[in-house]
């Protein structure tokens, strides 16, 4: 499997896709702090919050760079034939989907770690030190990356079945959009307050009424919060919104690296069971 | 006999379809293996299921003596290199890069082969080096994709219709390159091509394939034998002609309104005199040799969407 890593690995960092995705990893967090610097210069208001958001702003898009990436790149096997080449010098069709699998971990983590550090960097030198302690921040770090392997381990499984680029790539980031909008739905709905605050308004007739504190019609109770919230931790997407968005590690941190791996397996078996039946052209 | 390859009894449905039905086959070591059959047959499967691609459902086959099904497969396919339909390359590489990705696959320990690889198969000049792959014509890729499957150094060389859609000078190019590795690199090779014409220039052996059945497998030797030669004649009407060899109780075929051939030594008078009682005119009649086509309409009854 190691001369496949190997071969992959060469094509990954020649391909034009993962050269794109390192671009924007790097590229996005340097626009956001210089255009946080230079509003912190102009004005008065402090942009010293960014410190602690910067380093992980990418996870949020991380999802959807890599639907490209697994996309094309599992799909461009199939669209110029290569996977053929693997297939008839002997190696088996398990070693080429784990060996596919690990080049997608890796352009995951280079992509997400290059974002990182490059965003340290930068907003430690133009506004401000990330006042998180180091472990926090490796935690938050690592409960990406690890969203970013199940979400790889996912995407590709897909790929694998899909034999066509153009319908693979599409169908993987229909899916991430899919996941998006679920988890900021959920995060919405458990998000609503329990009751609507008391309020006073004064009508046409200028008499002052008063409105009492009243329960929320929307606010999830019961068995159902319990399954929206149980759901809601489950979608990788909801770990990086949580934990990405200002590297805020909730109570149950240890849970969401669990979730991970149960995706990077069950999508990884689903994934080899179909790959191993497919009949290739 | 040592034989590369040899299929027993190998099925293949996808759901309703049977590609493939109890096929047997066998390629001799040293041999260039012609697989003959119309569009459908069963001929790309059949490659396919041998290049690990599909997996049969039913029966098996073995290469260099190892049996499809068994973990040791994987290994006997080391010694393979193969060209299924279309070339298997990058279209965003170069030729190098390409055989470097192969070289890596195959976990060669260093890349130095790669220009004489090159050479071999003719990609040699140096305005196609840093050319990527996409900008090939479609020759070019046909030789990559030979050089490809070439650079495990392999003792069997499968090319599903390696001449489709080639030039008449890129076919001649890819006869000799064909010739050159079972000549002096002593490789097997099976090949499938529908221009049966090219294919008797090249195979040592033909299996005819339809329907997913190997119908006859025969020696280039002994096809000659058995290419009967034919009598061509030219007549007034078909129709009276057929009349009067039924009656003769001789084997022929009908070529058009006013052409046939004759499988059989007849006196030219006799046959006069009958097409006479019939009211049909001999116009000419020329002694003519019959090619792997009309061996192959033949055989398989005067189908002639080879």
């Amino acid at each position: 499997m190691l001369r496949l890593l190997k071969a992959n690995l060469s094509r990954l960092f020649k391909s034009g896709v993962f050269k794109l995705a390192e671009f924007v990893a790097i590229g996005y967090p340097i626009f956001v702090i210089l255009l946080n610097y230079f509003q912190g210069k102009s004005g008065n208001e402090s942009h010293d919050y960014i410190s602690d958001a910067i380093p992980t702003m990418l996870s949020m898009i991380l999802p959807f760079i890599l639907s490209v990436v697994v996309g094309l790149y599992v799909g461009t096997e199939y669209h110029d034939g290569t996977i053929r080449n693997k297939l008839i010098v002997g190696h088996s069709r398990a070693k080429i989907y784990f060996a596919n699998l690990l080049t997608m971990f890796v352009a995951n983590t280079i992509v997400f770690l290059s974002n990182v550090i490059v965003g340290t960097v930068f907003v430690t030198a133009l506004i401000k030190a990330p006042s998180l302690g180091f472990l926090t921040y490796a935690k938050a770090i690592g409960v990406i990356t690890l969203c970013g392997f199940a979400f790889c381990s996912i995407y590709m499984a897909i790929s694998m079945f899909i034999q066509s680029k153009a319908t693979g790539v599409v169908v993987v980031m229909v899916l991430s959009v899919a996941f998006f909008m679920t988890s900021m739905t959920m995060y919405y709905r458990l998000q609503e307050p329990e009751y609507n605050e008391a309020f006073t308004y004064t009508n046409d007739a200028g008499e002052t009424i008063e409105s009492p504190r009243q329960k929320n019609p929307h606010y999830l109770e019961g068995k159902k919060r319990e399954i929206y919230q149980k759901v809601f931790d489950i979608i990788p997407y909801t770990q990086i919104i949580t934990v990405g968005n200002g590297v805020k590690l909730p109570e149950k941190s240890y849970e969401y690296p669990l979730y991970s791996c149960g995706w990077i397996v069950v999508s990884t078996a689903v994934g080899i069971i179909i790959f191993k039946k497919r009949n290739l052209k | 006999m040592d034989y590369i390859l040899t299929t027993d009894k190998l099925y293949k449905s996808y759901r309703q379809f049977t590609a493939l039905a109890e096929l047997d086959m066998h390629i001799l070591k040293g041999s260039i293996y012609g697989l003959v059959g119309k569009n459908g047959a069963g001929k790309t499967t059949l490659i396919r299921i041998i290049c690990g691609l599909q997996e049969p459902t039913d029966g098996g086959y073995s290469i260099y003596g190892i049996k499809s099904g068994t973990s040791e497969i994987f290994k006997a396919r080391g010694r393979m290199g193969a060209v299924v339909e279309t070339p298997s390359i990058y279209l965003e590489m170069t030729a190098e890069e390409n055989l470097k990705q192969q070289f890596d696959i195959l976990g060669k320990p260093s890349y130095d082969e790669i220009p004489g690889l090159i050479k071999l198969v003719g990609l040699e000049q140096n305005s196609i080096a840093k050319k990527k792959a996409k900008n090939f014509s479609l020759g070019m890729r046909q030789r990559l994709g030979i050089a490809i499957a070439l650079a495990g150094n392999p003792d069997f060389l499968v090319l599903d219709e390696p001449i489709n859609g080639l030039d008449p000078e890129g076919i001649v190019e890819m006869r000799e390159l064909i010739l050159k590795l079972n000549r002096e690199y002593a490789i097997t090779v099976l090949i499938s091509s529908h221009i049966l014409d090219e294919l008797s220039k090249l195979a040592t052996h033909f299996g005819f394939i339809d329907h997913g059945r190997m119908i006859k497998e025969i020696s280039a030797e002994e096809l000659e034998k058995q290419c009967r030669k034919c009598i061509r004649v030219v007549v007034s009407g078909t129709k009276e002609f057929s009349q009067a060899m039924e009656k003769l109780k001789l084997a022929y075929e009908i070529i058009d309104d006013n052409q046939a051939d004759i499988f059989a030594e007849i006196s030219l008078t006799k046959l006069v005199s009958e097409l006479n009682k019939v009211g049909c005119e001999l116009i000419s009649a020329n002694e003519k040799d019959e090619s792997l086509e009309s061996y192959y309409i033949r055989l398989l009854g005067g189908d002639k969407n080879a």
